[in-house]
């Protein structure tokens, strides 16, 4: 229980601490981005398309707001309190290490939630009532958008447990493993990628209102129950290697050395 | 014991951190000492499990303190780093940091506003730390360190940056703590401050423990050196002529009224001193040890 506690006491902390100053106008503006280019087809365009909606703001919001954004948080889920230097006042609490680690991540997937939710929310009321997007829709999106988020948070976060170039290797990974690997045809390459596990797990959804048809032909190369667990599997490996990490590596001192 | 060290190293690649290290540390205020770079905060570390020993072992409460985490709620650190949650209040900052060792919500406040009363903080513990002063920086950190009333408080140069008043105010703190029964463990390169706060001293250099007991029984360690008087009288050098004839002392210096004396056996120069004020019947404004100081002992030390 006292763990427990901790962890969302962190996971706060982490929320508090993201949700003010340069980093929030920043990260605001990364996931509003779909909500200013709805906004500006909005002031141009007569009649809007289901499909335009699809293609700008659910597009944009899933393919590369989502991991863009858990890169630039994952990174620092700990290096906040690396870089900052607080990290010492955690390490000398009587908890686990893990507990700090998931209790960040915890608040910052929680930000992101809410971030997420607000931009999808906004895009809908923007294009208007006609498009069928409706509460249901933007509740589901987020959820589906969370799932990617936390799976990618938890890869980059790791990353950065082991090394401190971490943004740029996330960079590689979501331009590289995630872009070019990801679509070599006929390679299975695709199964490298998060975001196709997370298209075939999620088919249905994407269907009703994402590229009608077309996600159903892409996650037709893929077994959801099979995908579901790559998901999971990959989520709880990032997680064990953080939390291996942090237990057995010890706080190195750059000052002190110095 | 609370803490030991046993032939404890730390290497940082190339850089030495500690080199066979081997001591205790028990109740009451314990100075760790040393010049930038002697190994103070790396001993400290070591002492509270954020960094592990190239070698050798330390153990804290019995335990070893890098794997188990338990031992914090006997701990109180207090980093030397500047570092802080900037946008936090400082009551906030305290109050989380107390949550996390375990409290409720309305304990946590209750101890966390003791512990700001503690170091002179109530005032101000409503701001935002980034609008705090160097001293109230310090001060603040110090009360995330005791807030949860812990019996191993460790204080990494406590005293930077601090103003005289919340200097003195810290001082009375750790000697207070002391008294209590805790057991303190200070680092601080400046040996005045030291002296203030405690006799008990380790004694660090280029990662190597150089000394360690009271500045007292450090002084009688070096007894290859001699001691160093000064006495101060209107009749220096018929005193001096007197002195030079005692065994115990090697060496004489006059300047005008004062005479730096050197002793071998300081006892036997303060045993000889009041025979010859009352046989010769000299006067003696002033009678004092000089190098019983910090820098003194430091400077042997060292050499």
């Amino acid at each position: 229980m006292r763990i427990v506690t901790a962890t969302l006491l962190v996971a706060r902390q982490a929320m508090g601490q993201s949700a003010r100053g340069l980093r929030l106008v920043a990260l605001s503006l990364l996931t509003f981005v779909p909500l200013m280019l709805t906004a500006l087809i909005v002031s141009v365009e007569e009649t809007i398309q289901f499909s335009t909606f699809a293609g700008i703001t659910l597009f944009f919001s899933f393919q590369i707001i989502v991991p863009l954004l858990a890169l630039i948080l994952g990174v620092s889920v700990l290096g906040d309190e690396i870089e900052g230097r607080t990290l010492t006042y955690l390490y000398t609490r009587p908890l686990p290490r893990p507990v700090y680690f998931i209790g960040r991540m915890l608040g910052l997937g929680c930000f992101f939630g809410i971030l997420l939710a607000i931009s999808l929310a906004g895009s809908a009321a923007l294009f208007g009532s006609d498009l069928n997007f409706d509460a249901r829709h933007i509740a589901s999106a987020t959820f589906i958008g969370l799932v990617a988020f936390g799976v990618y948070l938890a890869i980059f976060a790791a990353i950065r447990t082991i090394l401190k170039p971490a943004l740029y290797v996330g960079f590689l990974w979501i331009f590289v493993v995630e872009g070019i690997v990801s679509k070599i045809p006929n390679s299975g390459a695709p199964r490298s990628s998060v975001w196709h596990h997370v298209m075939v797990v999620f088919t249905d959804q994407f269907d009703e209102f994402l590229f009608p048809g077309k996600v159903r032909a892409m996650a037709d190369v893929g077994d959801p129950g099979q995908s579901m667990w790559m998901l999971a599997a990959i989520f709880a490996g990032a997680i064990a290697v953080a939390v291996i990490r942090l237990q057995t590596t010890e706080q190195r001192l750059p000052a002190a050395v110095a | 014991m609370i803490a030991t060290f046993d032939n404890v190293a730390k290497w940082y690649g190339d850089v030495i951190g500690l080199v066979d290290v081997t001591t205790e540390i028990g109740p009451g205020v314990t100075a760790l000492l040393g010049p930038n770079g002697a190994g103070k905060s790396t001993f400290l570390k070591l002492l509270t499990g954020q960094l592990v020993p190239s070698t050798g072992s330390v153990s804290l409460f019995g335990k070893n303190p890098f794997r188990s985490s338990g031992v914090y709620r006997q701990v109180g650190f207090c980093p030397e780093q500047d570092a802080f949650y900037e946008d936090m209040t400082g009551r906030k900052f305290v109050h989380y940091l107390t949550r996390l060792h375990g409290y409720g919500a309305a304990e946590a406040r209750r101890r966390s506003d003791e512990a700001i009363e503690r170091v002179g903080m109530s005032e101000n513990a409503h701001r935002r730390i980034r609008t705090y002063s160097k001293g109230m920086r310090q001060r603040i950190k110090l009360a995330q360190a005791i807030s949860h009333d812990p019996q191993l408080v460790v204080l990494d140069e406590p005293l930077n940056g601090m103003d005289p008043i919340g200097r003195r105010k810290v001082i009375d703190l750790v000697k207070e703590m002391g008294a209590e029964g805790r057991s303190v463990l200070v680092s601080s390169h400046i040996l005045h401050e030291v002296e203030a706060m405690t006799r008990e001293l380790l004694l660090l250099y280029q990662g190597r423990v150089l000394a360690e007991g009271t500045v007292e029984e450090i002084r009688a360690y070096l007894n290859q050196y001699p001691h160093k008087i000064i006495v101060r009288a209107p009749r220096a050098r018929e005193i001096a002529g007197h002195l030079l004839k005692l065994d115990g002392v090697s060496g004489v210096r006059i300047d005008n009224e004062t005479l730096h004396i050197e002793a071998q056996n300081p006892d036997q120069l303060f045993d000889a001193l009041p025979e010859l004020v009352l046989q010769q019947g000299f006067d003696l404004d002033a009678v004092e040890a000089s190098d019983v100081s910090l820098e003194a002992i430091f400077d042997y030390l060292v050499k």
